[in-house]
């Protein structure tokens, strides 16, 4: 990572905007609708988290993630998640090559190593291949054979899954769920939106994303604007606030509404109140702002905290989601002051 | 025109002042309304004791009235300590730059950016560890001063009297309805003392509007007289002490303009003439005996004020003072008479059963316990006490009217005899009744009869009695020392003392 620029904290802000926008703008020449979906997982980009996109087939998640990589210059690999997918298929393994008469292991990284991995349908690989994933989610690099490699920055994982045909698949465990920033949920399109699908995937022009950086300045370019994110301030009322948010989601805990410790086994975990700030950062840039509001704080609640949340049998019977016990909590829970 | 540089922080800090001051209004207001509310009604509780009587014809138990505003009082002024340590708290607890922060925040729509520079660069921050904040901050610090730059705390916290004072009107309101039941609960209807106490309060305050100093001073002294009938606490005797002394300021003020109302009384057409026995002893007072035995002197005093109040001639402040008499003399009657009633006397009608002998119910003596209709009814005039004094001390000369004027009280307390006093021995002096002894000896049967109906045995143990009965005062035995008490002694060693 190279220096910072030496520019003045308001034109630091105005690039993030800037590039933020048209980063929007152009997965948005790409993929209909799902705005939020876009703007959640670019959000997950600067603030340096991971993101699980969960929806039906067919609705453009592999294809929004490609775009936004693409719009920002990132590199971005691929990997289809299956039964039989072997962790080394995915973090690389030693090979055996010959060179000179001589006979070495070479390293050869998989797929993990890039900017933008994209997970498809992580939900159906086995347990041992989804946590090959947890260590370059979390640490940032992976171990073979007792060697360390890093992941070069920025990193970002995004994984899909889908919500139906649950036979043959592996719910992911909650250690795994919680590595990510995010969890978007992708909904059906609206008619308007599927028209302007139709007319732009059956007609004879292709779309695509014009990428901001070229792939030699994205990597610096947004871990500097990663920093920006950084440098937002919080003030101690918001930090209170996004405590008692997760008190009022965890069961039996200080502030706990009703709802929650009848209908949820856990609450979120620290990181969950981490993801919070992180995305209420990031939307205070958005803003034009350098510090965090409580608005800013709302807004993240149930991308950040609904994966974090683990139902009872009561609530799975009741088919009650997690999304409407957060925005119970959310509701009910008072800003510091007032 | 240069431009005014806003420092945030001080704005800030300005606003948490304004809002210390305010917070500590509210809180003060809070009890305020109470607070004055128990002391207007302290003060004014006399003059709703006043209307209540005025109006309603119920009064306010003297006694408890001042009980009542003192306690008023110390509501009041508790309350009022109330406001002040609740304003002081709440000064206190207002002294928050966070919260003075979040307030500004609200008020100019800073979505927390005010809220956050306050976090970060309090007042007891230097500039040198803001230097070390996020580089970002010089950007909020910019922002925040341009929220500000319009900002000014003393518009935007105003302080607001109505809500707090409208959240104590409850308070008050349920306070004046406590009152208000203590005071339904206080009043009752007015004693025949404290009728009269008003009216000589009314008359005394008549009189202390007059420019002359004599009507001053005696007014005062009807006034003190006033305040002792309505006083429960003063015994009787003071009471009548009071009355006296207005009395006689009322005499020396008659003196002084003109002839006096007996003069006056006795010229007029007689019809004070109720009480023949009365009027027979007018003249003859002049002396100034202690005669505790009133009932004839009662009787004059009722001629003398009859005989003043239908004096065609008087002017009208000799009809004020004649008033006042008449007043004072009711007065004194009614004291009487409750001194008489409080002492468990016999009532009037019953005093000829001989079964004790208290003042005034000595079946022999005339005087008031004979004319128990006129006093109760309070249609004549009293004795006075200046008829008192004119009445000749030690009664026993005037006849045999007078004797029952020394009766005791009490059974065991031999009378003391004055210099002038003297008892009679046995077989002197004019023949004695049963009714008029002190002490009543009884011979008992000196022989017992047996129950059985056998052998009568004489006791010859008991004594025997040498009089039937007798009304001696026991002799006075030399006794070196004072004996701590006096007790009764058993009627069968009575007739061995001689």
């Amino acid at each position: 990572m190279g220096a910072a620029p030496q520019i003045t904290p308001t034109e630091r802000v105005a690039e993030f905007r800037r590039t933020f926008a048209r980063a929007e703008a152009e997965v948005g020449k790409v993929i209909v609708g799902h705005q939020d979906v876009i703007r959640k997982t670019l959000t997950a980009l600067f603030a340096g988290g991971h993101v699980l996109i969960e929806g039906v087939p067919g609705l453009g998640k592999t294809l929004m993630c490609k775009t936004a990589s693409d719009a920002l210059g990132l590199s971005f690999k691929r990997i289809q998640f299956t039964p039989d997918l072997m962790p080394s298929d995915i973090v690389g393994t030693q090979v055996l090559t010959e060179a000179d008469g001589r006979r070495e292991f070479h390293f050869k990284p998989g797929p993990i190593f890039a900017h933008v991995v994209l997970g498809d349908e992580i939900n159906r690989a086995t347990p041992k291949t989804q946590s090959a994933v947890l260590e370059a989610m979390e640490e940032r690099q992976v171990t073979v054979f007792g060697i360390t490699y890093p992941l070069e920055p920025p990193f970002m994982v995004l994984a899909t899954q889908n919500p139906i045909e649950l036979e043959g698949t592996y719910p992911l465990p909650e250690a795994q769920m919680d590595r990510f920033l995010f969890k978007a949920v992708m909904g059906s399109p609206k008619p308007e939106e599927l028209r302007e699908i139709l007319n732009r995937t059956t007609g004879a022009t292709t779309h695509s994303a014009q990428p901001i950086f070229t792939p030699m300045d994205a990597p610096v370019a947004i871990e500097h604007l990663k920093a920006l994110v950084r440098e937002v301030m919080v003030a101690e009322p918001i930090e209170r606030y996004v405590i008692g948010i997760i008190g009022a989601c965890t069961p039996n805990g200080p502030g706990a509404i009703p709802e929650v410790s009848q209908y949820l086994r856990f609450g979120p975990s620290p990181r969950g109140a981490q993801a919070l700030i992180l995305c209420a950062k990031v939307n205070a840039l958005l803003d034009g702002r350098v510090s965090v509001s409580y608005e800013d704080v709302a807004d993240g609640v149930a991308p950040a905290l609904r994966h974090r949340l683990l139902r009872n049998f009561q609530a799975e019977a009741e088919n009650i989601t997690t999304d409407s016990i957060l925005d119970q909590a959310t509701k009910r829970l008072k800003k510091p002051r007032a | 025109m240069t431009p005014v540089v806003i420092n945030p922080v001080e704005q800030i800090v300005a606003a948490r002042s304004r809002l210390k001051q305010v917070a500590a209004l509210r809180a003060g207001l809070a009890l305020c309304v109470p607070a004055l509310t128990a002391l207007l009604l302290a003060a004014t509780l006399r003059a709703i004791g006043a209307a209540t009587w005025g109006r309603v014809g119920y009064v306010l138990a003297p006694a408890r009235l001042g009980g009542l505003r003192l306690a008023l009082l110390i509501a009041g002024l508790a309350a009022l300590a109330g406001c002040a340590l609740m304003a002081w708290q709440a000064y206190r607890e207002a002294d928050d730059l966070m919260d003075a922060a979040e307030r500004v925040d609200e008020a100019v729509d800073g979505h927390q950016e005010i809220v956050t520079l306050a976090s970060l660069a309090g007042p007891s921050e230097s500039p040198a560890q803001r230097a070390q904040q996020t580089p970002l901050f010089p950007l909020l610090w910019r922002r925040a001063a341009g929220y500000l730059e319009r900002f000014d705390p003393n518009s935007a916290f105003a302080f607001e009297v109505r809500s707090p004072l409208t959240r104590s009107l409850p308070i008050a309101a349920v306070m004046v309805v406590v009152l208000a039941a203590a005071a339904l609960a206080l009043v009752r209807p007015p004693t025949a003392e404290q009728l009269e106490a008003r009216k000589l309060r009314a008359e005394a305050e008549q009189l202390a509007g007059s420019p002359s100093s004599a009507d001053k001073e005696l007014a005062s002294k009807i006034l003190a007289a006033a305040n002792a009938l309505e006083n429960p606490d003063l015994p009787p005797r003071e009471k009548l002490e009071r009355l006296a002394e207005a009395m006689s300021a009322l005499q020396r003020q008659q003196q002084q303009q003109g002839p006096s109302p007996q003069q006056s009384a006795k010229n007029a057409s007689g019809s004070g003439s109720g009480n023949g026995k009365g009027n027979s002893e007018k003249g003859s007072g002049q002396d100034n005996g202690q005669g505790q035995g009133s009932g004839n002197s009662q009787g004059k005093g009722q001629g003398q004020g009859e005989g003043q109040g239908q004096n065609p001639n008087g002017p009208k402040g000799k009809q004020q003072i004649v008033e006042l008499r008449n007043d004072l003399s009711k007065a004194q009657a009614q004291i009487e008479t409750g001194a008489g009633s409080k002492s468990d006397a016999p009532k009037p009608g019953q005093g000829d059963k001989g079964n004790a002998l208290k003042p005034g119910t000595n079946p022999n003596e005339k005087g008031p316990s004979q004319q128990p209709d006129a006093l109760a009814q309070g249609s004549l005039p009293r004795p006075d006490s200046s008829a008192k004094g004119q009445m000749p001390s030690g009664g026993a000369k005037s006849g045999k009217n007078e004797k029952g004027g020394h009766g005791d009280t009490h059974l065991g307390e031999f009378p003391v005899p004055e210099n002038f006093q003297r008892f009679y021995k046995p077989g002197q002096g004019p023949p004695i009744e049963i009714r008029d002894a002190r002490y009543v000896l009884f011979r008992l049967p000196t022989e017992v009869v047996s129950a059985s109906g056998g052998k009568i045995v004489p006791d010859t143990n008991r004594p025997t009695a040498s009089v039937p009965y007798a009304n001696v005062p026991l002799k006075a035995e030399p006794l070196d020392a004072t004996p701590q008490e006096r007790q009764l002694v058993p009627p069968r060693y009575r007739d061995l003392i001689h």
